[in-house]
């Protein structure tokens, strides 16, 4: 009999916009689909801005997956941005008390979740990300074994005490990337004894890209471009990549930069840049297959599944050399260029965009690599290896 | 030693890794040529440090000494601007707050701004010290580069070494990694890595301490130590020959290209003064870790002899 697994997630859905709440969703769906026992307590939540509830509550089938929803205890507190900036700048210095009530305030609370948690009596429970409330008050209230994956990334909340307490309690922990289990070894040393695995998400391609077609239904005509896919944000260095295109454009620097996903605040804007907003999830393989190179300027990655995404439609990156695990992935599979300054971002894009050949091997060598890691059957390998190793 | 492999023999994590080092050799030529470029290229550091986690960016002191200034200063010119309510009303509160907090926030700004000037003073004497001890290699880099260990330190470790893989630190343009088969250096500088690049070496750019530290315990047959990494201080050589040992494991081997110094140009022997350790030394701090060393005379250019200690 294999183990039941109940993931908590602080939102779990087909509309929900997150890295950590696709991959939970992929890894729930993935092992249900193989006819594994597979849960998910979360909320009824769809926006983390407000974590007002969306959802019904209770308890559905959805993709083979018993998904059970529960009502939050209140939205983000209002004073949620300011206590961050109070705290942060100083976090590793924090009390238990600004601890727990800096973790209230950002949420989603919800009684309901943490009830649900306490009650499971039988598997193991994955946690995913490390950030939120149902992660920290879940994991106080678990009766079975815990798996962690923390999603972590270099940003100031890592270095609050409180967190000290999840990743010291949880059972196991699954990282995305090496570079992300050097930054938690770094931040939690204790966690170098713990039960862990270099486990990563799954990461295939649906459909067929249809290149062509999404050119026509995005209005992306035939000319060449680069892409920024996923939430337009400066916290995802989207702001940053438009500044530096637009300069590259301004020295005389060819081609078009087409920044695509849900804006959040006002679009950003530059010379050779067009901001085409959310975009239809059916498009979204043949939006990656059309661009000649997909940049990821982000600071805050664990994973990046689009980058692994762009490989698979054939096409190779550009990524912010600031980010250890995208800089992993593209430098152990030879699957494009990183950045860190203004001359290097011109010259690797310039070389990509200028050189088909070079574009074709790099794209090639990233499918590879994806096929290799994380097709579904080694991803699941790692990811049973862990279960079996906590339960 | 085989021929160095084609871009299309090359695998495709070489072959990109030899594309990314010339786009940064190219990057630093124009950096070297721009000065306007580099300033842009620091502010853009700035920005990063300014929203990066403690620790994130890394050695950039100079960058969150930066920080510490701007946050020095506590403003009590209350933001309210978006905030709803009557323009007069908002108007008045604002006055009202910067009237009632100035008088508290003048003595923080104070209080912080020397704070902040003795931690840049503090900073300014650590880079003195640094200095003096021959920490800071910067002397090195921009007066006298340290030689780095070439076919002939390549040959004697090739004797010594048996099927493991080689690390080659501070490699230059990897002039031993000619003369090694299964190896791979790791070189800071760009620009002087490019000529083994191109020549088909598996050269990588980047930090040789941070890429030693990064590797996982008993994962490499032998560490060679060379270029401006034999110039650090005692306690730096004794930590760094420790890490290489936990990257060799057991059986493994470390090796130090040592310089001679005694052929340092006049001017290079008095910036450097006495920075660097002889041979014996070397053999002395490998000796607290290894089971047998040997010291051997080597041709390289520059370099007095090849230290080769065998761990226990």
């Amino acid at each position: 009999m294999t183990t039941p697994i109940t993931f908590v997630t602080p939102r779990y859905g087909t509309e929900v916009l997150g890295g950590a709440e696709a991959g939970a969703r992929q890894l729930a769906t993935r092992l249900a689909a193989d006819g594994r026992d597979v849960a998910v307590i979360t909320t009824r939540a769809l926006s983390m801005r407000t974590w007002a509830d969306h959802y019904p509550a209770g308890t559905t089938t959805e993709d083979g997956v018993s998904v059970t929803r529960c009502s939050v205890d209140g939205p983000r507190a209002g004073d949620f941005g300011a206590q961050s900036d109070a705290l942060l700048p100083r976090a590793a210095e924090a009390t238990s008390a600004e601890c727990e009530r800096w973790i209230d305030a950002q949420g989603p609370t919800s009684s309901e979740l943490v009830e649900a948690v306490s009650a499971v009596a039988d598997g193991v429970l994955v946690f995913y990300p490390y950030l939120y409330h149902p992660t920290v008050a879940g994991h106080r209230a678990a009766q079975v074994p815990t798996i962690l994956y923390p999603a972590a990334h270099a940003e100031a909340p890592l270095d609050l005490p409180v967190f000290d307490e999840v990743f010291g309690e949880t059972d196991g922990i699954a990282y995305h990337t090496r570079a992300e289990q050097e930054l938690v070894h770094r931040r939690f040393p204790s966690t170098v004894s713990s039960v862990q695995a270099m486990v990563g998400l799954p990461v295939e391609m649906g459909q067929t890209p249809d290149p062509e077609g999404a050119r026509a239904a995005l209005g992306l005509g035939d000319e060449p471009f680069a892409l920024c896919l996923g939430r337009v944000d400066p916290g995802k260095g989207v702001h940053d990549l438009v500044e530096r295109f637009d300069r590259h454009v301004g020295l005389g620097g060819a081609g078009r930069l087409i920044v695509a996903g849900a804006v959040d605040g006002a679009a950003p804007s530059g010379r050779g840049v067009t901001c085409i907003g959310p975009i239809p999830e059916k498009h979204k393989s043949g939006l990656l297959a059309a661009a000649d190179v997909l940049i990821n300027p982000s600071f805050y990655e664990s994973f990046s599944i689009v980058i692994l995404e762009a490989w698979l439609a054939g096409t190779p990156v550009l990524v912010n050399g600031w980010c250890g695990p995208m800089v992993e992935h593209v430098t152990q599979s030879g699957g494009g260029l990183f950045y860190t300054g203004v001359a290097d971002f011109d010259l690797a894009l310039e070389r990509l965009l200028g050189d088909a050949e070079l574009r074709t091997r790099m794209a090639d060598a990233g499918g590879e690599y994806v096929r290799r890691r994380y097709a579904w059957p080694s991803v699941r390998t790692r990811f049973d290896g862990l279960i079996d190793a906590v339960s | 030693m085989s021929d160095p492999l084609s871009d299309e023999q090359l695998p495709d994590d070489r072959f990109a890794a030899r594309i990314q080092a010339e786009v940064m050799a190219a990057a630093e030529e124009r950096r070297r040529e721009d000065p306007k470029l580099a300033r842009i290229e620091r502010e853009i550091e700035r920005a990063w440090a300014d929203v990066a986690p403690p620790g994130a960016v890394g050695p950039t002191e100079e960058l969150l000494l930066d920080r510490v200034d701007r946050l020095a200063l506590v403003d009590v010119d209350a933001p309210i601007g978006t905030k709803p309510g009557v323009k007069q009303v908002k108007g008045a509160i604002r006055k009202g707050i910067y009237w009632y907090l100035r008088y508290m926030s003048d003595q923080l700004n104070a209080f912080h701004n020397v704070q902040a000037r003795l931690l840049r003073r503090f900073d300014d004497r650590l880079s003195r010290l640094e200095s003096v001890i021959g920490v800071d290699s910067a002397v090195d880099d921009l007066v006298y580069p340290a030689p780095t260990a070439g076919a002939s330190s390549g040959r004697r470790l090739a004797d010594a070494v048996g099927s493991g893989r080689v690390l080659v630190l501070a490699a230059g343009a990897g002039a031993a990694l000619t003369e090694l088969d299964n190896a791979y250096g790791v070189e800071r500088d760009p620009q002087v890595a490019l000529a083994g690049i191109d020549a088909g070496l598996d050269l990588r750019v980047g930090d040789p301490l941070e890429h030693l530290c990064g590797l996982e315990a008993g994962t490499i047959g032998a560490v060679l130590i060379g270029g401006a990494l034999q110039r650090v201080s005692p306690a730096a050589a004794i930590a760094l020959v420790a890490s290489a040992a936990v990257a060799c494991g057991p059986g493994g081997i470390v090796a130090v290209a040592v310089e001679d110094r005694s052929r340092r140009a006049d001017a290079a022997a008095e910036l450097l003064g006495d920075r660097g350790l002889a041979p014996t030394t070397w053999g002395a701090i490998l000796g607290g870790v290894a089971a047998s060393t040997e010291s051997v005379k080597v041709d390289d250019d520059g370099l007095e002899a090849l230290v080769v200690a065998r761990l226990s």
